[in-house]
């Protein structure tokens, strides 16, 4: 359950806005809110969060970073990252980085707080331009040695059917399998691109002689 | 080939310099019975000869066809000739023989006066071609040879007739100079020219001629003694040799050292090595062995270094003269001529660039092999490089095709550069337009529109479209299959949180590709359509279809509700906003309303093709 959540934004009239939608799915939590990143790392280092909604451009700074230092001190929190203008290739960053997923801020409040309760419950969702990137990353990579970051054949073929625009119930409902069979596909997706991420920055490490043995 | 070199001119003035230096003491030592003093005086006279032919050998060197340096050679072998016919005469007054005294002073006397008319010479077509310069010249020419014929024939037997002949040429020379000074008067760079090289002329001249040829021309003894007197000379070549780089005498610079220097150690290393082969000790055998080991392991190293760096040909491979094409093309736009003339001076290594009018637009060698033309490029006006590897070599057919070839080269590359920068340029046009055509303008609608919901909804378009802008920027043209992704994946969304069931294909049913703005166009419109659904016609279902026609692309977009009122058709629901849409993809679209909203979209396949 969603007790405490860390919602990091500049702009007021939206963190207030989505301040409420917080509220609205998660009646009695407590919400800290910060206005910048360097705000964002302080409250992540004062205090545990379950959920955090970070925006990624913020004044000092990236949120990738508030981010990264919250995975580091929680694994387990869940991070969504909130965005209006971001380019795909950041959200993907974003997804590596270990976020769960992302929500963009124009959508309408109802349609939000959907997404939100989805998310936090551990149904990602993930929209058919990212996964068209994350697909084009995994075929640019290739195999890897180490832990093998390759995507298997289902979560390609849930990553194609994404990549075309549906949802995760018609991808379920199109590969005759479970809602849920489908949500756990996307989350081994995001993690593997975690780790073909990680592993491809320790290769590039490696080959410019910058580490003796990357992990 | 090698023959139109500075390098061997300078060469050859080196060898009549030797020679006439060797005559001298080869006459000495005829003449003389037992061993031979040489007093500082003798030495300063070859000096001041050598000096003299050195200077304007070397200014002669780099300007051959010039006028001005061929009279000023003339001056420099005359003052070789009058001093060191001379010369002789400070070993020891009964050296010679009496015939040959009088013949060496003829020598110098002829010497002499050929100075004074090559200096005539010189200041009657520098710095300034004076007018009729040839008809004077031939006049004072044949006058003072006229004169001089008779003085040595014996007919005008008066002392000190020579020194009359000279006091008057430089009359003369003042006097050309005079019209020379008044000639320059609006020209201030021949003026410096003419002050800093008259002044000379007439300093170290005149000094001679006050101190020794007037006063011996009217039967008076010489002020100073006429052999050291003889020094003033050198005042013109220093002069000369000074001037070259602040007034750019003879249109030389600072390259006509850098000539000077290269040659200089070519003659060092020679000298060095005839020295060396002089005093290898031959006959003793230690020695000998221990002289040559310090010969192998010491001199010929850095002999051989230094020939190398002396005679370096620059390789010109593909590959470097690609890397100089670079480094000038992606210069930033100010350093690029400069650029260019750092890879054409590294490249060729030529002793002068010169700006020149453009002439053409190939590369052409001039002046048999001297000169060779670059076209303008790289923001840099025409120019003409000048003696290849520092004078030591003519430019020929190679060097010509390498020009060529980079020349070539440089144009590709300024061509894509100039490409790339209008495409930077148009790019940056698309996006403004874009947002200007879509944001600027939904942002307005939402301004004026009054209904809240509506205004929000304009306001999550305009953003999404800003997104859209933003992600696509740099692409050309999108997959309609890319775009209706992305579209169903948003609608699907929206139609589940308003219940509706989505009928939208999988698979995209087309290949085709559409412009940014096209694309933006069938974006809103289906988006529009989706939304009328959901807010107004209480649908269960709603149905996209795609088919891909020979000729168009047809859509067809439907739901099972209410319909619309044919009465408001032109005012509400944003339905003129869906036709201006079409009109934009050059397409049809038809509303109907039987059983719901039935709405056709054609487009041309011509619109979706121009991506390619």
């Amino acid at each position: 359950m969603i007790k405490t959540t860390l919602i990091v934004e500049d702009v007021g009239e939206t963190r207030k806005w989505l301040e409420g939608i917080v509220l609205a799915a998660y009646p009695g939590c407590m919400v800290i809110l910060a206005t910048n990143m360097r705000d964002g790392l302080a409250r992540v280092a004062a205090q545990d969060f379950d959920l955090a909604l970070i925006d990624l451009h913020l004044p000092d700074g990236s949120g990738l970073e508030v981010l990264r230092s919250l995975k580091l001190l929680q694994r387990d929190a869940i991070a969504i990252v909130t965005t209006v203008m971001s380019e795909d290739s950041h959200i993907v960053s974003a997804l590596s980085a270990g976020a769960s997923g992302y929500l963009l801020k124009e959508t309408d409040a109802a349609l939000l707080q959907r997404q939100l309760t989805q998310l936090a419950e551990g149904i990602p969702a993930i929209s058919p331009a990212i996964a068209r990137r994350i697909m084009e990353h995994f075929r640019r990579t290739g195999p890897l040695h180490g832990e093998d970051p390759a995507l298997t054949p289902r979560e390609a073929e849930v990553l194609g059917l994404t990549g075309r625009g549906l949802r995760n119930s018609e991808v379920a409902e199109a590969l005759a399998m479970a809602e849920s069979t489908v949500a756990s596909h996307i989350k081994s997706i995001y993690r593997k691109l975690g780790i073909s991420s990680r592993a491809e920055a320790a290769w590039q490490a490696n080959r410019l002689g910058l580490s003796k043995r990357a992990d | 080939m090698m023959m139109q070199t500075p390098f061997f001119r300078q060469v050859l003035i080196l060898l009549f310099a030797i020679l006439a230096t060797g005559s001298v003491f080869a006459l000495a030592y005829r003449a003389a019975e037992g061993e031979l003093s040489f007093p500082p005086l003798f030495w300063w006279q070859l000096f001041t000869g050598n000096g003299a032919i050195a200077i304007s050998g070397w200014v002669w060197s780099l300007r051959p066809g010039d006028l001005a340096p061929r009279f000023f050679l003339i001056s420099g072998v005359s003052t070789l000739v009058f001093t060191l016919a001379v010369a002789g005469f400070s070993i020891g007054g009964t050296l010679y023989s009496a015939p040959l005294r009088a013949g060496l002073l003829m020598i110098n006397q002829a010497g002499a006066i050929l100075f004074g008319i090559a200096m005539i010479g010189l200041f009657l077509v520098y710095p300034a071609r004076l007018p009729h310069w040839k008809r004077w010249l031939a006049a004072a020419a044949s006058i003072f040879s006229i004169w001089a014929i008779l003085a040595f024939t014996g007919v005008l037997t008066h002392p000190g007739v020579i020194h009359r002949i000279t006091l008057t040429e430089m009359i003369l020379i003042m006097l050309v100079l005079v019209f020379q000074y008044f000639h320059s008067r609006h020209d201030p760079r021949a003026r410096a020219i003419l002050i800093w090289l008259g002044g000379a002329v007439a300093i170290g001249a005149g000094l001679f001629i006050v101190t020794v040829a007037a006063p011996n021309a009217f039967g008076y003894a010489a002020l100073v003694d006429v052999r050291k007197a003889f020094g003033f000379f050198l005042i013109i070549y220093l002069g000369c040799a000074a001037g070259l780089l602040r007034y750019r005498l003879f249109d030389l610079g600072d390259w006509a050292f850098r000539a000077l220097f290269y040659a200089l150690l070519i003659v060092l290393i020679i000298a060095l090595d005839t020295f060396i082969i002089l005093v290898l000790p031959l006959d003793q055998g230690p020695a000998l062995a221990l002289s040559l080991l310090i010969v192998t392991l010491v001199y010929f190293p850095i002999r051989d270094t230094l020939l190398q760096r002396l005679f370096k040909r620059t390789n010109l491979s593909d590959q470097r003269l690609l890397q100089e094409v670079i480094n000038t093309a992606f210069a930033p736009k100010d350093l690029r001529a400069g650029q260019w003339r750092q890879s054409l001076q590294s490249l060729f290594r030529p002793l002068e660039i010169r700006l020149v009018e453009p002439r053409s637009d190939l590369v052409a060698i001039g002046e048999e092999g001297l000169t060779l033309y670059l076209p303008e490029l790289a923001d840099s006006p025409a120019l003409e490089l000048r003696y290849l590897w520092n004078g030591q070599g003519l430019f020929g057919p190679s060097q010509a095709r390498t020009a060529q070839h980079l020349v070539e080269l440089m144009r590709r590359a300024e061509e894509s550069r100039a490409a790339h920068e209008r495409g930077v340029s148009e790019e940056r046009i698309r996006i403004a337009r874009d947002i200007h055509d879509n944001i600027g303008a939904q942002l307005m609608a939402a301004l004026h529109s009054h209904e809240a919901g509506r205004k929000d909804v304009m306001i999550r378009e305009s953003l999404s479209d800003l997104r859209n802008i933003i992600n696509n920027a740099p692409a050309n043209a999108e997959l309609i299959s890319d775009m209706l992704a992305d579209l169903r994946g948003e609608t699907a969304e929206r139609m589940a949180a308003s219940g509706i069931k989505l009928d939208w294909p999988a698979h995209p049913g087309t290949s085709a590709i559409l412009m940014p703005e096209h694309s933006q166009a069938l974006r809103s419109l289906i988006r529009e359509a989706a939304s009328n659904t959901i807010r107004h016609a209480r649908a269960s279902r709603f149905s996209f279809a795609l088919t891909d026609e020979d000729a168009q692309i047809v859509i067809v977009l439907a739901d099972d509700g209410t319909g619309f009122d044919a009465a408001q058709f032109n005012t509400g629901h944003g339905l003129p906003n869906m036709k201006s849409r079409a009109r934009l993809l050059g397409g049809e679209i038809r509303f109907s309303t039987e059983g719901g909203t039935r709405i056709v979209v054609s487009i041309p396949k011509a619109v979706s093709r121009t991506g390619d």
